[in-house]
């Protein structure tokens, strides 16, 4: 295991000391202590004012009881949390999740991850994150209503367009987020840009679904530039048919790229003539028939379908892994370099393992982590706040040219951070160097809060 | 949690003193046997693909998933969950993409 700076370990410890049930938020926080070991090294000033303390204790945790009843009359209770971890340079930011999984060390961890990538955008976005144990699985419309309309009756007076700006995340779609909202306008007496995620006919922004996707090809593309090249002509694999995958396959696609795979569930496809037109709609068709096979793509366009396997062992000059968390590993980081892949841009969180990680890097590939190619999802949140408080709408092209803009400074805070402490070209050390300064300097300038 | 004789001197001193966690050890001894009871794990345990799915780290503490299945039933019956797809019926590349020549 790599070794942390004698600082960051002794921060981290007294963290495990302190909560040492909370697993995935101490794995959190030494992934980032690893990269920014030689900042907090080099300037006495960050220990001085204990900045990594302040950093990895949230500004405030919120945990409520959320009784609610269902159909037959009976009373559920729930618990609610919201994790507001990090205000220094906007309010709260970050998504509600229902799920059964859901506890504080979940929301820590992810309220944590949150704070940097929001960051990185360069938008007045600070980091959070919230939600509940409940589960909306066989609930009915009427159960999920009252279940939203409990959680935000304890909620809604801790959040605001300045405060606390709540967004969906798993189990809180457009039906909860409407729910939600609902009942905090009704609380408030106020329509006011609270949540991020809304209707496109109630406050909501045009190109939030397809951001993520559009957002991740736009920062492979600046990658490629440093290296003289473009996506235009390039082989792309990619993994996942959810919206993230099919934000990429639609931008890469108009970009000149040829995307050859898709994955689900099942297997992965592989469509060596390039996923296009229709067949990029057809993802769509997919997705409503709510089978979520992607052996249906294979028998519908006559591809190959390669059950129970990933799509890392066809060539490709770029890869997207857009699915979930470890999905691609050492293995399948050495297939990729084997078969000449030039560029892994990450889309979902955390979807390459520490091992693969370290293959990547140690072959110098271009290779990016979600934090920074991933966060156009909430850059496209920050729009949307932009745009409920000055009470307009930009068309769908301001806002793609504007998360166009954004990716590029993230690119180049990336790349400027990894020049300067002397990694060049490792946009995963310059991710969380670039991200944990702007968050750290803000911090101290605001004083001792 | 309780003791009516605390006084901050004497803490201040323990805590110079160098010693084990009791706290640390007990609460990981717990939580290790609370791993072995079943419980909710991760996103899988209520996704719609749980009898599909073969994705890497299936049924472990999965915490991220683009792929999360939310097409839950309800009661509704005929109505499917509105996802992101469901809800903007004019998502299309043509719509998507204007003047792209699809």
């Amino acid at each position: 295991m790599k070794s942390l700076a004698p600082y960051c370990a002794d921060v981290l410890q007294k963290l495990k000391d302190k909560y040492p049930w909370e697993k995935e938020f101490h794995q959190a926080v030494h992934e980032v202590f690893l990269s920014i070991g030689t900042v907090v090294g080099n300037d006495p000033h960050y220990r001085h004012e204990s900045i990594l303390e302040r950093i990895v204790e949230p500004e405030r945790t919120i945990i409520f009881r959320v009784p609610w009843r269902d159909d037959a009359g009976a009373i559920h209770i729930n618990t609610g949390y919201r994790v507001g971890f990090n205000s220094a340079l906007g309010p709260y930011k970050g998504g509600l999740r229902f799920h059964p999984s859901a506890n504080l060390g979940i929301f820590k961890f992810l309220g944590f991850e949150q704070t940097f990538k929001n960051a990185l955008t360069g938008l007045p976005l600070g980091g959070g994150k919230g939600g509940s144990d409940f589960s909306p699985r066989g609930r009915s419309d009427r159960e999920i209503e009252n279940f939203c309309q409990s959680f935000m009756t304890s909620l809604y007076q801790h959040i605001g367009p300045n405060t606390d700006v709540p967004a969906g995340d798993i189990g809180v779609g457009a039906r909860e987020v409407g729910f939600l909202f609902g009942q905090y306008k009704r609380l408030k007496n106020a329509w006011e840009g609270v949540f991020t995620g809304k209707g496109l006919d109630w406050g909501g922004s045009y190109l939030r679904p397809e951001a993520t996707g559009f957002g991740a090809v736009y920062f492979a593309e600046e990658m490629l530039k440093t290296k003289g090249e473009r996506l235009e002509g390039k082989t792309v694999a990619v993994s996942g048919f959810g919206n993230v995958a099919w934000g990429v396959v639609t931008k890469a696609a108009q970009m000149g790229a040829k995307v050859v795979t898709l994955s689900g569930p099942d297997g992965f496809i592989h469509d060596p003539a390039g996923i296009r037109g229709e067949k990029i709609d057809y993802l769509l068709d997919m997705r409503r028939s709510t089978r979520d096979l992607v052996e249906d793509y294979a028998q519908r366009f006559k591809v190959n379908f390669y059950p129970g396997e990933r799509p890392w062992r066809v060539k490709c000059d770029i890869a997207f892994p857009c699915a979930c968390e470890n999905e691609l590993d050492e293995n399948d980081a050495k297939a990729l370099l084997k078969n000449g892949c030039r560029c892994v841009t990450e889309c979902a969180n955390m979807p390459v393992t520490p091992e693969a990680m370290d293959v990547l890097l140690e072959s110098k590939i271009l290779y990016s982590p979600g934090k920074a190619s991933n966060a156009a999802g909430v850059a496209c949140s920050g729009l949307e706040m932009a745009q409920n408080s000055s009470k307009i709408r930009w068309t769908r092209e301001e806002v793609d040219k504007r998360l166009r803009t954004i990716m590029a400074d993230i690119h180049r805070s990336c790349l400027q951070a990894a020049e300067q402490y002397k990694k060049n070209g490792n946009y995963f050390v310059g991710a969380n160097i670039a991200g944990f300064i702007k968050v750290a300097n803000a911090m101290i300038d605001q004083g001792n809060t | 949690m309780h003791c009516e004789e605390f006084d901050d001197l004497t803490a201040t001193e323990l805590k110079k003193k160098p010693r084990k966690s009791r706290l640390k050890t007990g609460a990981g001894d717990k939580r290790d046997g609370l791993e072995n009871l079943p419980r909710a794990r991760g996103l899988c345990i209520n996704c719609d693909d749980a009898e599909i799915c073969k994705l890497a780290g299936f049924g472990g503490e999965v915490v991220f998933c683009e792929e999360h299945s939310s097409n839950f039933d309800n009661a509704g019956k005929d109505k499917a969950h509105p996802s992101i797809f469901t809800n903007m019926p004019d998502l299309g590349v043509k719509n998507l993409v204007p003047g792209w020549d699809t």
